[in-house]
């Protein structure tokens, strides 16, 4: 039994060392440790030796089983790895053909600006309300404390609908429409169109986006304003860009600022780096982005409320101006011609 | 407005620089747009008088002249003629640089030894034309001194922007005022001297006031004699500086005096005032009356006029009238400085379209206690520059009752409370006394606080809170973060169902445009909007251009005008979207309806390397809206043919879009007639649908199902049908039977062709089916399955293929 254990032995390691292929191998592995195979048989008859010599036949029988196993997968992993290094060493694709993408489209740059201001102002617990487009006198102008035949209408170029409407010449109506419908606290955001009788030049446009934004509480104070919209510049144009309010006049709000922030192109330091003085800013360093100020008791009074209750701020800022600074372009108009060649770079 | 330094000085001390000025007043609130300094080249002409004047001894048309300079007497060869010995002129003396280049030198002409040059205006670029010859310069000009100083030439001009509210700084005075408030300095007080005659001026004209309520005071000068002609070369020179043009010496000091006190004044040639009277009052009539810039204008009967004993010669306030204007044979005047309220001026004006610097400034609030002051100013200027007598006495009117200034109540500490910050009443006080305001009280108490007449803009104790911050400076205002307690929506229902959808769409290969609001009467007609849009279309009383004479019914023109731009622009392939308002009215309602427009034009998917392309179909369209829709959990969406439902479309490839019974929407191919008339070169297949339906019909949060816990069975089934015959009416049928094991009912195929008879098409469904306790066995299924065949073969027009 022993002798036709190694002969059997010698009979397997002659088949494998002249195995080349993975199929002959499996035919090898068939032929001698399948359920007929030649080494099995041998194993299965084990059992029928007298049982003194069953303990160490058993065990020759079934180290050389282990011993062709072994081998078996050492050639079978050895092959394997020769193919994949030969597939490695031939397989070759040109990786500098284009890629056959999906499509994909464009979110229009006062889009990307707006849903960026209001998303940082949402964060700072304001929500987003809307209004009509096509506002009464009342909403647009007077209960903006901008009574008929007050010079400040002059600042809004007006588009008229009819003798009492208008086209919204700024957001604010909104702040009379929300505070009518509501009591304090308020925190709102206003963002959309508003429309200016303006002939089209580089810099205007009848039609232009404004985001507007108002707290109202029992007590927020010019203070506030400055440190809310402080933070909110920062987000928006960086943590290096500083702020400066400055009086100004506004009939809604009292005391006023306009917000100026350092110039986003030469970064406050009036001249380019090749010394020229920075056109963008007219080398002032500053850059005016937002009108603000506290609420003016007028305004109060005409939606009902109590001045001496309540007070509060509002600010407006133009979203073409932000986009314009944001990615440096010239003519407002682009915003609006829709021509490919601009969408598609943002 | 525009102001300059050194006519700032005659009025306050100025110690800044020009920069600092300007940042100054900048942070006051007074906006300084632009600082252009005016410096002359020809800083070395001065003034020299003619001494002696000879013929050129080797030249005829040139003149020898012995000038005297200050220290000595010098020889100037010269081509003009126009001055005679005794004329002050302008000696441009060796190194002087001309404004054209020039540089004057000591040179010998035709063999005499000339010292320098004699300047004429167009020389020195103080006036585009020659004035025929020399600059002859008055005769009290002194000597020596540099012509620049003279004329007051070098300078630095500030351009201001006035914010409504003040009214009080349309003048140099105006800026004086703040300028000494911000820096301390103070005011430099300037009290003319009228030398008048003995002829008392109220026997020579009348004043009058009948409408009171309008014209609060009217006072009035006369000055008899005076020769109408050109302004002092001075007065010139600082009035062009500003952006006036010189017209002559008695305009000319009008306009001086309101720039550098803010007070209209009017000028009336007294012989041309019939009755040598004038009245304030309304024109009581309709009528037509013609300005001195020689248009006709409509009156009415509350217009406030300036009359004389016939009829209207000013419209008060605003523009004097054609026939009493000041000409040059005017020898007599009657100076007016008067307070016209703001309202009166401002109706008016607006009512006429007419704004000019004295409407604006009237408009704007002038200070009632400076109008004798500035009318002083101008009768000394008149009678120096223009000459004349100046008749004894001040005309005047005033209304009854005597006007005092209502004090205002100011609580320190309201002041604290409003700004956040805790300055001392002391600190409070401060600027407003030094903005000229009486503040009385003491102690922590409350203030009464009378502001200076000439600010019209401080009514209430808010317009002191910000006078005060704004001269402490809003730098000194400590920033701080509130708690932000209020509720809301945050970023709300609508705007974020916008963001999904842009989203979703960019995804898809559309690019979002922005379009105007403004359209076309046209535009309006070929797209009246989706059907809830009833009512006419909103045209804008005072548009732009008849391409934007209304607003639009439909997002369509404007992304249909940029897709001819960008085909233009050789785009092949343009996928746009757009959100926005249209509008509509009906019977006083105005109506606004938000909606999303898309737009699909050229080949699709756009070419890249080894995908073939086509042309784009309405599957392409559909696809994208079915992404937004499924983007959106929106289910119950059902495409439905239209026929000429939307007139813009093509009736046969177009349908409308309901969510949950209710129309939202159209989509398909232009309509034919369109693709003509808007110039396009391709059909473009086009979406609007309304998004607050949208917003609407979105479920507020999914919720989670179950997985289903035993395996699905699938049959297909393949039809034949009429080319016409639409799909959804099989998955239609499939429901009604509501049969409760079916789960899915979808179309995979769709074709036409060979084997396919010609007119007919091939549909292929597969319909799965699924117990929610158990397997179904195939006996099961193939019975349902048969069942529902062959009702489907009962019900409708179609044939199933084997």
């Amino acid at each position: 039994m022993r002798e036709a254990l190694d002969a059997l032995g010698a009979e397997i390691q002659a088949e494998l060392d002249g195995c080349h292929a993975d199929e002959d191998l499996e035919r090898i592995r068939i032929a001698y440790l399948g359920k007929k195979g030649k080494l099995t048989e041998v194993m299965r008859g084990v059992g029928a030796l007298p049982a003194e010599q069953r303990p160490a036949i058993g065990e020759l029988a079934n180290q050389l089983k282990r011993r062709v196993d072994e081998h078996i997968a050492t050639l079978r992993q050895r092959w394997t790895a020769e193919r994949r290094a030969q597939a490695l060493a031939s397989e070759r694709i040109d990786v500098t053909l284009p890629g056959r993408t999906s499509v994909h489209g464009h979110i229009h740059p006062l889009t990307t600006v707006l849903d960026e201001a209001i998303g940082i102002l949402v964060g700072l617990g304001f929500s987003v309300y809307e209004g009509p487009h096509i506002e009464d006198d009342h909403h647009n102008f007077t209960a903006l404390n901008i009574p008929p035949d007050h010079p400040a209408r002059d600042m809004h170029d007006t588009f008229f609908v009819d003798e009492t409407h208008v086209l919204r010449t700024h957001t604010s109506p909104v702040q009379i429409r929300v505070m009518e419908n509501q009591e304090p606290p308020i925190a709102a955001i206003v963002p959309g169109p508003v429309y200016r009788h303006e002939v089209e030049t580089v810099k205007n446009s009848a039609m232009f986006h404004q985001v507007e934004g108002f707290l109202v509480d029992k007590r927020v104070t010019f203070g506030d304003l400055k440190g809310v919209l402080g933070l909110f510049v920062q987000r928006m144009f960086g943590d290096d860009t500083r702020v400066r309010f400055r009086p100004s006049f506004f009939p809604f709000t009292e005391p006023s600022a306009e917000v100026d922030i350092s110039c986003v192109i030469c970064r406050g330091s009036r001249a380019l780096p090749g010394g020229e003085p920075c056109r963008v800013c007219k080398a002032t360093g500053w850059l005016e982005i937002l009108g603000s100020g506290l609420i003016h008791p007028e305004v109060f009074r005409a939606v009902g409320y109590d001045p001496e209750q309540v007070s509060g701020f509002a600010f407006g800022m133009g979203v073409e101006r932000m986009a314009m600074l944001k990615y440096g372009i010239t003519d407002i108009r682009l915003f609006y011609q829709n021509d490919l060649r601009f969408l598609r770079q943002f | 407005m525009k102001i300059t330094l050194n006519w700032l000085r005659e009025l306050v001390e100025v110690v800044l620089s020009p920069e600092e000025l300007a940042e100054t007043l900048v942070m006051a609130g007074l906006e300084v747009e632009a600082i252009e300094e005016r410096r002359p080249s020809w800083t070395d002409v001065e003034i020299a008088v003619v001494e002696h004047m000879a013929p050129h001894p080797n030249a005829d048309r040139l003149r020898l002249l012995q000038v005297r300079r200050a220290s000595e007497t010098v020889s100037v060869v010269c081509g003009a003629s126009n001055m005679q010995a005794g004329d002050a002129v302008a000696l441009a003396v060796p190194g002087t640089m001309l404004p054209d280049g020039t540089r004057i030198e000591r040179a010998a002409i035709r063999g005499e030894v000339s010292h320098g040059m004699l300047c004429s205006t167009r020389e020195l670029g103080l006036s585009e034309a020659d004035a025929g010859g020399i600059m002859i310069l008055p005769a009290d000009a002194p000597i020596g001194k540099p012509l620049v100083q003279y004329l007051g030439a070098a300078d630095t001009v500030l351009e201001l922007s006035v914010t409504p509210n003040r009214g009080d700084c349309l003048s140099v005075l105006g800026v004086a005022r703040e300028v000494a408030a911000l820096t301390g300095a103070a005011l430099r007080g300037r009290r003319g001297t009228v030398a008048e005659d003995r002829a008392p001026a109220s026997k020579i004209a009348r004043v009058e006031i009948q409408a009171p309520d309008l014209c609060p005071y009217y006072a009035a000068r006369v000055v008899r004699g005076l020769a109408v002609g050109p302004s002092p070369l001075w007065m010139q020179t600082r009035l062009a500086m500003v952006g006036l043009r010189p017209i002559s010496n008695v305009v000319d000091a009008t306009n001086y005096v309101m720039l550098e006190r803010g007070q209209p004044l009017h000028a009336f040639d007294l012989h041309r005032l019939r009755g040598a009277r004038v009245n304030a009052r309304r024109a009581g009539s309709r009528q037509r009356y013609e300005t001195l810039d020689g248009q006709v204008r409509e009156l009415l009967p509350e217009d406030l006029v300036i009359a004389d004993s016939e009829g209207p010669v000013a419209i008060a306030g605003i523009m004097g009238g054609a026939d009493s204007e000041i000409r040059t044979d005017t020898v007599d005047v009657l100076l007016e400085s008067a307070f016209f309220t703001p309202e009166t001026v401002r109706r008016t004006a607006r009512r006429l379209g007419l704004s000019t610097d004295s409407s604006y400034r009237f408009e704007r609030g002038v200070d009632p206690s400076g109008t004798r002051v500035a009318l002083e100013r101008l009768t000394e200027l008149i009678a120096a520059n223009a000459g004349g007598a100046v008749a004894k006495g001040v005309l005047e009117e005033r209304a009854p009752g005597r006007r005092t200034r209502a004090s205002i109540r100011l609580r320190p500490a309201r002041v604290n409370f409003l700004l956040g910050t805790s300055l001392k009443v002391g600190e409070m006080e401060r600027p407003l006394r030094a903005l000229g305001a009486t503040v009385s009280g003491s102690g922590a108490e409350v203030r009464r606080v009378v502001p200076p007449s000439h600010r019209f803009d401080l009514l209430s104790e808010v317009d002191l809170v910000e006078e005060i911050a704004r001269l402490v400076g809003y730098d000194a205002v400590p920033a701080t973060v509130p708690a932000i307690a209020a509720g809301g929506p945050g970023i709300g229902p609508t705007h974020q169902v916008e963001q999904r959808l842009r989203e979703r769409l960019r995804g898809a290969g559309f690019d979002e445009m922005i379009t105007v609001a403004m359209v076309s009467v046209d535009d309006n007609r070929d797209f009246p909007g989706l059907p809830e849009l009833t009512g006419r279309s909103v045209a804008l009383m005072n548009p732009l251009s008849v391409d934007a004479a209304e607003l639009r019914r439909s997002l369509l023109p404007g992304v249909l005008r940029a897709l001819a731009e960008n085909r233009r622009q050789g785009a092949g392939h343009v996928a746009g979207f757009t959100l926005g308002r249209v509008f509509a009215k009906e019977a006083d309602r105005y109506h606004e309806l938000h909606t999303l427009a898309l737009l699909l034009s050229g080949a699709w998917p756009p070419a890249t390397v080894g995908a073939a392309t086509r042309p784009c179909e309405f599957s392409d369209l559909r696809g994208a809206l079915e992404a937004v829709f499924a983007e959106l959990h929106l289910d119950a969406v059902r495409f439905e043919p239209v026929g000429s439902e939307a007139p813009y479309l093509h009736p046969g490839m177009a349908a409308r879009i309901d969510i949950g019974g209710v129309v939202c929407g159209y989509a398909g191919a232009l309509h034919p007639n369109l693709v003509a008339s808007r110039g396009l070169d391709a059909v473009p297949w086009v979406a609007e649908l309304d998004l607050m339906r949208v917003v609407q019909y979105c479920p507020g949060r999914v919720i989670f199902r179950l997985l289903p816990r035993f395996p699905a069975v699938t049959r297909d089934i393949a039809v034949t049908v009429d080319e016409q015959f639409p799909a959804q009416r099989v998955l239609d049928a499939v429901k009604e039977v509501g049969e409760p094991l079916v789960e899915e009912v979808r179309v995979f195929d769709h074709y036409t062709g060979a084997p396919i008879p010609t007119g007919k098409k091939s549909l292929a469904y597969t319909i799965a089916y699924r117990a929610p306790n158990r397997t179904l066995t195939d006996d099961e299924v193939n019975a349902m399955h048969e069942q529902l065949v062959a009702r489907l073969v009962r019900q409708l027009p179609l044939e199933v293929r084997r």
